[in-house]
């Protein structure tokens, strides 16, 4: 049966109960019994009671007091070494110090709980590794008394091989004994001779210590087992113990540096990351490197040692950035510090052994100085980079204010805007009562249509016939035979004597007939309408399916078409008029002969008609494409007004409220950007320049968006904007979607329907707006710091 | 009075003081609503674990990009605003406020129920 394993018992002393409630849960969670007081006097109380595996205690306690207690309890030898945690909220070198003697600690309140969690079981792991190591070396001391020899020589192991009546000398009689089983043997040795009784009582308390010094070898592996756990958890396994040692070393410089860091925090500093690299060379060498820095600036081209685990330890530094090179230093990709100001200079020393000549060690310099040069000349290129982003944002700005001034222009003259838009609207009325007109006489259009495109083909070739009497003569018998064969067929014969002629014409002529016969066979073909004559769009007339903006041209052709109608009958008069005996005989001619003159003279003005309504057609269509402009315009007029509005009416109450640090906001413009003002701690602030949504364009297919980083260097007293090279974009933009769809989330959970228009972090160093300009598109700012 | 019921009394008494206060919220790490005072319609669930995972999540992935320690998150709206603020690492107040802007006098009241919080 397996025994369940009991859980530790951890007493914990915290006066402030919600605190110690919190504690308690947490570490009940984690599979501790936890015994919670309030003060020091009850935890002595329960001491009494029982002795717990740990105690965790708040360094702030009322009444005895914290120190006290813990001195207390390691004056008494039964509490001496319980493991004692000391719970503060602020570090305390010298509790640290002196709790050290005791193999004891100090946590942080600051840390969260699996960290937390994390400290308590490596600390009880080694304790209990300490426990072990005291245990042995008391069962050693008390296993070595005086006179007897550790270890014994020319006694067998097992009582089955030993000589039974042969005596034994007091050197060999014994392998670590009990006192008693000594005491045995003394007595034996004194006597000069060893039963077989004794010999096998010996034997078997030797086998019995042997087996329990292995039961405690197992205890103490077992107790070991965790500690080398949490060992493995830190450190990777496949490093070599030389590099797991450089990382050891590396990682207590860096855990100095940053305590240095912590220290003085808004003062520039100089960060030293000291790395011994593992190497099999002999020869000793160092390189110290010293690279200055300032806020703001990329430390690209910047060369640290080699694994990226001293790096990790380091928060400041985006480590997924370091490239491996050659002789075993990683490079920095671009970095750029933040904006507090802290860091003036970055140092790397390197210390490597080196088993080269003179001649190799300065080869091996040169080449590191091609590093360097290499390293130069990548700085240089992302200088102009830079300035290359620079321009851009710079031509940006200077077509956003190009932009804006036709905007202006735009909205200074509204007066004509309305003027065009009455117009328009008088034109659009005027489109739909045609329309209506349209669609009431489709039918009969498209019959007229039907009879126009036959029609027209006749016009042509009464006109072609006008121009070469010869062939209109020609043109005129075959009409007149075929009339008299089928004066019903009239059309049908005209259209194929109108090809016939178009056989006997040139070849310009023939490719007109044809376009004609094929209107005449197909209405439907409307864009080859669209793109002929005035007459040929009466064909398209028919042709409901073309878009809104063109009912005026369709108007015009509905008219054009009436006209060409009123065209062909002239035409037909003119044929009547060339041939006037062919038109005796014929019907059609006859009624033509009642309106040709008119119909030629309203002819003329009605294509004079349709021309002028191309020309308004066209100007509409500007005049539409102008309103919208203007609409549109106005709109982003009328919000930017409104968002004025706004921020000057939030500005007015921070004054009211808050006159020293209150900041008046920042204008929004028509480009619906949103940038956040400083609200207090700045004196003098640059205005944060506006960008456009373009502005932040994608350059490259692999990115999904260009976000870009504009900060205050406060120092300079200056705003200061980054293109980004310095965040990953991706895992930027990335963050971006999921805080602003997060954002949103927590509006929705509230029933909110507005959308998340910025979302301000505020950390204790400075302020992030994460600004929506658009879906795609996220303006980030970091500001400096505000006291609210 | 037990300690749910003291939270509960600071954050009727924040949402007496300012009428924009639309509703609010105490919530720990694991998503437990200690406290609350919150309209009927609400998703209760939604509220106590939304805003912490949010909370978090702009610190974790705010330490990527060189600041840490985050106090608070204002996520703002056309019309309203939601407070997020950290308290004691592990307990976060969500305020829900139906005005354009923080006042100081919100602002005010908010910090004095943290400081409450912290003391009850």
């Amino acid at each position: 049966m397996f025994r369940k394993k009991e859980k530790k018992l951890v007493l914990l002393v915290d006066n402030f109960d919600q605190a110690r409630d919190i504690t308690k849960t947490y570490l009940e969670t984690s599979d501790y019994k936890v015994i919670a007081v309030s003060n020091a006097i009850d935890a002595m109380a329960q001491l009494e009671k029982k002795l717990p595996n740990l105690i965790i205690s708040e360094i702030e306690l009322p009444g005895q007091g914290s120190i006290s207690f813990y001195n207390q309890l390691k004056t008494q030898k039964k509490t001496r070494f319980i493991p004692f945690i000391f719970y503060a909220r602020k570090d305390n070198e010298r509790l640290e110090e002196g709790v050290k003697k005791f193999q004891d600690i100090v946590i942080s309140k600051n840390l969260k709980w699996k960290e937390v969690s994390e400290i308590i079981e490596t600390f009880l792991a080694k304790r209990a590794v300490l426990k072990a190591k005291s245990f042995r070396v008391s069962k050693q001391k008390a296993s070595r008394p005086q006179g007897v020899q550790s270890r014994p020589q020319g006694v067998q192991s097992r009582p089955q091989e030993m000589q039974p009546r042969r005596p034994m000398q007091p050197s060999q009689n014994v392998q670590s004994p009990t006192l008693k089983q000594q005491e045995v043997t003394r007595q034996t040795a004194k006597q000069g001779t060893i039963s077989q009784e004794t010999i096998s009582k010996v034997a078997s308390s030797q086998v019995k210590t042997q087996d329990k010094v292995a039961s405690s070898q197992v205890k103490i592996q077992d107790m070991v087992k965790p500690l080398a756990q949490t060992q493995k958890n830190v450190m990777p396994r496949h490093l070599p113990r030389q590099q797991v040692a450089t990382k050891q070393i590396v990682k207590k410089q860096v855990e100095q540096t940053e305590a240095e860091l912590e220290k003085t925090v808004y003062e520039p500093k100089e960060i030293v990351l000291h790395a011994p690299l593992p190497s099999t060379r002999r020869k000793k060498r160092k390189i110290h490197m010293e690279f200055p820095i300032e806020p703001g600036e990329s430390t690209r081209g910047f060369l640290i040692p080699p694994s990226n685990l001293e790096a990790e330890l380091r928060n400041d530094f985006h480590f997924s950035n370091f490239l491996h090179k050659k002789y075993d230093v990683l490079t920095f990709e671009p970095l750029v510090i933040p904006n507090t100001g802290l860091r003036e200079k970055i140092r790397f020393e390197i210390e490597s052994e080196e088993s080269l000549s003179d001649h190799d060690f300065i080869l091996d310099l040169e080449e590191d100085t091609d590093v360097f040069v290499q390293e130069e000349k990548k700085s240089e290129q992302d200088e102009s980079k830079k300035s290359h982003y620079l321009d851009d944002i710079e031509d940006i700005l200077v077509s956003l204010d190009d932009e804006r001034e036709d905007a202006q222009k735009a909205i200074e003259i509204p007066e004509d805007e309305q003027k065009i838009a009455d117009d328009e609207t008088l034109n659009e009325e005027a489109d739909d009562e045609t329309l209506d007109e349209e669609t009431d006489d489709e039918t009969l259009d498209e019959e007229a249509d039907d009879e126009t495109s036959d029609e027209e083909a006749d016009d042509e070739t009464s006109d072609k016939e006008a121009d070469d009497e010869t062939s209109d003569e020609e043109a005129d018998d075959e009409t007149l035979d075929e009339e008299t064969e089928d004066e019903t067929s009239d059309k049908e014969a005209d259209d194929e004597t109108s090809d016939e002629e178009a056989d006997d014409e040139t070849s310009d002529k023939e490719a007109d007939d044809e376009t004609l016969d094929e209107e005449a066979d197909d209405e439907t073909s409307d864009k080859e309408a669209e793109d002929e004559t005035s007459d040929e769009e009466a064909d398209d007339e028919t042709s409901d399916e073309e878009a809104d903006d063109e009912t005026s041209d369709e108007e015009a052709d509905i008219e054009t078409s009436d006209e060409e109608a009123d065209d062909e009958t002239s035409d037909e008069e003119a044929e009547d008029e060339t041939s006037d005996e062919e038109a005796d005989d014929k019907t059609s001619d006859e009624e033509a002969d009642d309106k040709t003159l008119d119909k030629e003279v309203d002819d003329e003005t009605l294509d004079e008609e349709t021309t002028d309504k191309e020309e308004t057609v066209v100007k509409s269509k500007e005049e539409i494409a102008t309103e919208k402009e203007a609409i549109k315009e106005t709109d982003d007029k009328e919000e930017a007004e409104d968002k004025t509005a706004d921020d000057e009416e939030t500005a007015t109450e921070k004054t009211a409220g808050k006159e020293t640090a209150a900041k008046e906001a920042k204008e929004e413009t028509a480009e619906k950007i949103v940038v956040e003002k400083v609200q207090a701690g700045a004196t003098s602030v640059a205005p944060i320049p506006k960008i456009s949504s373009h502005s932040i364009a994608m350059e490259e297919e692999e990115d999904l968006l260009k976000t870009k980083l504009i900060y205050y260097n406060k120092e300079e007293d200056q705003w200061i904007q980054e293109m980004d090279h310095s965040f990953q974009k991706q895992e930027f933009a990335i963050w971006g979607y999921s805080a602003f769809s997060m954002a949103s989330l927590c509006f929705k959970i509230m029933k909110m329907n507005h959308v998340v228009k910025n979302i301000k972090l505020e950390t204790l160093e400075n302020q992030i707006v994460l600004t929506k300009i658009d879906e795609k598109h996220i303006y980030s700012a970091s500001v400096v710091p505000n006291e609210l | 009075m037990t300690e749910q019921a003291k939270y509960n009394q600071i954050l009727q008494e924040l949402k007496d003081q300012e009428s924009s206060i639309q509703a609010l919220a105490l919530v720990d790490e694991k998503g437990k609503l200690y406290a609350s005072n919150l309209p009927e319609d609400i998703d209760v669930d939604a509220v106590s674990s939304v805003p912490y995972f949010a909370f978090s999540m702009f610190e974790k992935e705010l330490s990527k990009f060189h600041s840490s320690h985050l106090k608070q998150i204002k996520i703002q709206g056309k019309e309203e605003y939601i407070l997020l603020c950290s308290i004691k690492k592990n307990f976060l107040l969500a305020i829900w406020v139906a005005t354009k802007e923080k006042t100081p006098q919100l602002q005010q009241n908010v910090a004095s129920a943290i400081s409450k919080i912290l003391g009850a």
